[in-house]
């Protein structure tokens, strides 16, 4: 078992990394390191509308940098400018080259003082701005670059700001890149065929968890894995959105608050999912659930200097951290699965520490797709094992029915009972007709009962009393049972006090003037059931037992079909010197 | 007659006593009960008996445990059981009969009636179907294997049994009792003598009407006269 459990962790880790493996190896970033770029940060600002800024030496001029910059619809209309160097070589290439701007604004580009063209048209007045794209690509002309430092300069209004999404704060966003046209077309391809094949893996998981769950006709701990690989599909989709369709900058805003919406839910689920898998009971789950989602999401409309950005951060490493802290626990408790869980998120997270703006953006779908394989080959075995378990209970089951009618089929019990009953026709046939009337009684019972799984208390008494009532004329011993029972609809696996009272007089030899059995049942304020079963005291025999003990594994093979691991037994001679058996019931399972 | 009854099922016990009593009448000098095995033994170590009535089943003690040292002992053994299923084995230790529960009284009586003429008159041939023999050497029982026996030897009240291998054992039953145990290939030749008729060569003749048998081994047993045409039907 021990064994097993380290190769099958070891198994399990070697996938991981060799999904993550395959992730990384198949996505390379579009070029922001191989091809000059420059980003928001990089930019000054100037608030002054002067054509001349197109021109100008980098030196002239009233420039702020951007941290210090408001926008502002009274001055709508203001400019950017940006060293951009090109290294030597880039201008030798054949190929022609091309700026791609990803903004949020309408804008005309220059560099070096030269339009190289317009994304929308900026204006002093919303009616005049014709909105820019989110992503634009102009081809430059031979000319337009020089090696070493280039001026990039961008005439910009962004009056969409304060309309369609009044209630969001929008983002000003400006990145430009020159690379060489083809290879821009090239490298969309390339880039974002692993984001299709991830969206594949991650929309199958989502379906899968779903369908196993409506399958099972049960909800469990998977479930929460459906709506979690389903909205993070959804985020690759928007991201595919943005790729393939370059949309007016205006809803740049509601896609990114889309998908913060996505990142926080997806949080939620993963958190849910981790706890419910570890059975860790969440102390109020609707404020992990309703509470902190609703703050995040507000917090950007109500305080607008919070970014989007910031907040999908913040709530990945939010939920990624209660998930951890909930293994952590769970570990800690010793849960079989703690430590894997654990393992597993802790390598969720790792590609966060390398690259926190990639890793939000792109590492976090590859652990999202890795994490969907895991699962999968997860949820196979535990599929297969789980109809492994069916299988030997339906066996067992049947096997365990088989022994009780086989164990009143036994020569010893029925040739016995018949030699009695000769003698007592012989001898007194009205005890003889008693007798045959008590043999009915118990194969009628035992015949009704031996195919279930649990019984009433009651019922079971009955049987503990016609057969003790067949003993008594066999034996010539006046046996009883008497009953302590509050519940005597309380479920029980079938003929188990009996077979635990038939154990009883196998081992001991009782005297004419015998007591009584007691069967006694104790229901406790905490919901937990107490049974004992106390023997008459007599004479044990000492004898070497052979072929004792198929009572006993009778006993616990049905007590585990019902109750599981739930229960506790004990027996033993008493200090009263009365053999006891004791079934204690963790919780009362009806 | 003298008997032990080993039986635990109460009314089982009073069955057999009673049908016991019955069957045997003015002739039973003993007859007691009792439930398990160890309580047996301690009756046997102060009493003598010739029969002993045996459960096979008692409470969850296997058998043929206690059948084994039942067997060597000197008095013969009566399985009265439930469980058919083991009478062939029991046969096998060398009981002499196998009494079936629920038993008629009729039942009894043929059981209890093989003791009594079996082993006597012109009957010289093993009437049993014993595969081995419990023999009790030193503090122990051992069970040797009935085709291993090649002549028995009557010593006092008890028997001498001589092995292929040349070694030799005592055995408590007298050679009537192991004679109605053992199977058909055993010839009792002489009061004190009987022997595995597949363990030997030739009837040789003496002058003096004398007979003897020749064993593989090479050893001469006498045969008596009044076993002799017994004998002759068995050889020829």
């Amino acid at each position: 078992m021990k064994i097993k459990h380290i190769i099958f962790q070891f198994v399990f880790i070697a996938l991981f990394f060799g999904a993550m493996l395959i992730s990384y190896g198949s996505v390379s970033m579009p070029g922001e390191e191989e091809f000059p770029s420059i980003v928001l940060g990089d930019f000054e600002v100037s608030r002054e509308d002067k054509r001349v800024f197109s021109a100008a030496p980098f030196q002239s001029g009233n420039w702020v940098t951007l941290s210090d910059f408001d926008y502002d619809t009274d001055q709508p209309v203001n400019w950017l400018r940006a060293e951009i160097d090109v290294p030597v070589g880039m201008l030798e290439q054949p190929r022609p080259l091309a700026i791609t701007i990803y903004s949020t604004v309408a804008s005309v580009i220059y560099i070096n003082g030269k339009q190289v063209g317009s994304n929308g048209v900026p204006s002093q007045t919303s009616a005049g701005e014709q909105p820019g794209r989110v992503h634009r690509i102009f081809p430059l002309r031979v000319d337009a670059l020089h090696e070493g430092k280039n001026i990039i300069s961008v005439r910009f209004s962004a009056h969409g700001f304060g309309e369609k999404w009044s209630f969001l704060k929008p983002e000003l966003e400006v990145v430009a890149i020159i690379m060489p046209l083809e290879e821009k077309g090239h490298v969309a391809f390339e880039d974002y065929l692993p984001f299709l094949m991830m969206t594949g893996s991650i929309f199958t998981a989502a379906v899968f968890f779903l369908m196993g769950a409506f399958i099972r006709r049960k909800v469990d701990a998977e479930i929460w894995l459906a709506p979690m690989f389903a909205l993070a599909w959804v985020e690759l989709l928007l991201g595919i959105l943005a790729t393939l369709y370059s949309y007016p900058y205006s809803y740049h805003i509601l896609w990114l608050y889309l998908w913060y919406v996505c990142r926080i839910y997806a949080g939620v689920f993963l958190f849910r999912f981790v706890a419910n898998r570890l059975d860790i009971t969440v102390v109020r789950p609707w404020a992990y659930t309703w509470i902190l989602p609703a703050l995040l999401l507000i917090t950007p409309v109500v305080f607008n200097d919070f970014s989007i950005e910031f907040g999908l951060f913040l709530s990945t490493v939010l939920y990624t951290l209660l998930a951890i802290i909930a293994a952590l626990y769970a570990a800690r408790k010793k849960h079989p699965y703690g430590k894997l869980v654990l393992l597993v998120l802790l390598l969720f997270s790792t590609g966060f520490f390398f690259e926190q703006d990639i890793y939000l953006s792109n590492y976090y779908y590859y652990y999202m797709s890795a994490l969907s394989v895991v699962l999968f080959v997860l949820q196979a075995i535990a599929f297969e094992h789980k109809r492994r378990e069916a299988f030997e209970i339906s066996l067992l089951s049947e096997r365990l029915e088989l022994e009780l009618l086989k164990s009143h089929l036994q020569p010893h019990f029925i040739m016995n009972t018949l030699s009695a009953l000769a003698e007592w026709i012989r001898e007194n046939p009205d005890v003889g007709v008693k007798m045959i009337h008590a043999l009915a009684s118990e194969f009628r019972i035992l015949r009704e009962i031996a195919g279930e799984q649990s019984i009433p208390l009651f019922r079971e008494i009955e049987l503990c009393n016609v057969h003790l009532e067949l003993m008594s004329y066999r034996k010539d011993v006046k046996f009883r049972l008497e009953t302590s029972v509050q519940d005597g609809e309380a479920l029980v696996p079938p003929a188990i006090f009996h077979t635990l009272i038939e154990n009883a007089m196998t081992h001991t030899r009782f005297k004419k003037d015998v007591g009584p059995f007691r069967l006694e049942q104790h229901q406790f304020a905490e919901g937990g059931l107490q049974y004992e079963l106390i023997a008459p005291s007599g004479e044990p025999l000492k004898r070497k037992v052979t072929t004792g003990g198929i009572g006993l594994s009778y006993v616990r093979a049905r007590m585990k079909d019902v109750w599981g691991e739930s229960y506790l037994f004990d027996d033993g001679m008493s200090h009263t010197g009365n053999w006891t058996t004791t079934i204690k019931l963790e919780t009362k399972r009806q | 007659m003298r008997i032990l009854i080993v039986e635990d099922e109460h009314m089982v016990a009073k069955a057999l006593s009673r049908m016991t009593r019955e069957i045997i009448g003015p002739d039973l000098r003993l007859l007691e009960t009792v439930e398990c095995v160890s309580d047996a033994d301690e009756f046997l170590t102060d009493h003598e008996v010739d029969v002993l009535m045996l459960d096979l089943n008692l409470g969850g003690e296997s058998g043929f445990d206690l059948l084994a040292g039942m067997v060597a002992r000197n008095f013969q053994t009566i399985i009265v059981s439930a469980n058919t299923d083991q009478a062939l084995t029991a046969f096998e230790y060398g009981v002499v009969d196998f009494v079936a529960k629920p038993f008629t009284e009729e039942r009894l009586k043929q059981a209890l009636g093989k003791l009594g003429g079996a082993g006597q008159g012109n009957k010289h041939t093993g009437a049993g179907k014993a595969q081995f023999l419990g023999v009790r050497h030193a503090g122990k029982t051992q069970l040797i294997q009935v085709a291993d026996i090649v002549r028995l030897k009557a010593d006092d009240k008890y028997c001498e049994i001589i092995l292929k291998n040349g070694s030799n054992f005592f055995h408590e039953k007298s050679l009537g009792q192991l004679m109605l145990l053992l199977p058909d290939n055993f010839q009792r030749i002489h009061k004190s003598h009987g022997v595995n008729l597949l363990e030997t060569q030739a009837l040789k003749s003496f002058p003096g009407s004398k007979y003897e048998l020749q064993c593989l081994s090479g050893e001469h047993v006498p045969v008596g006269r009044s076993y002799l045409s017994a004998l002759r039907e068995r050889v020829d």
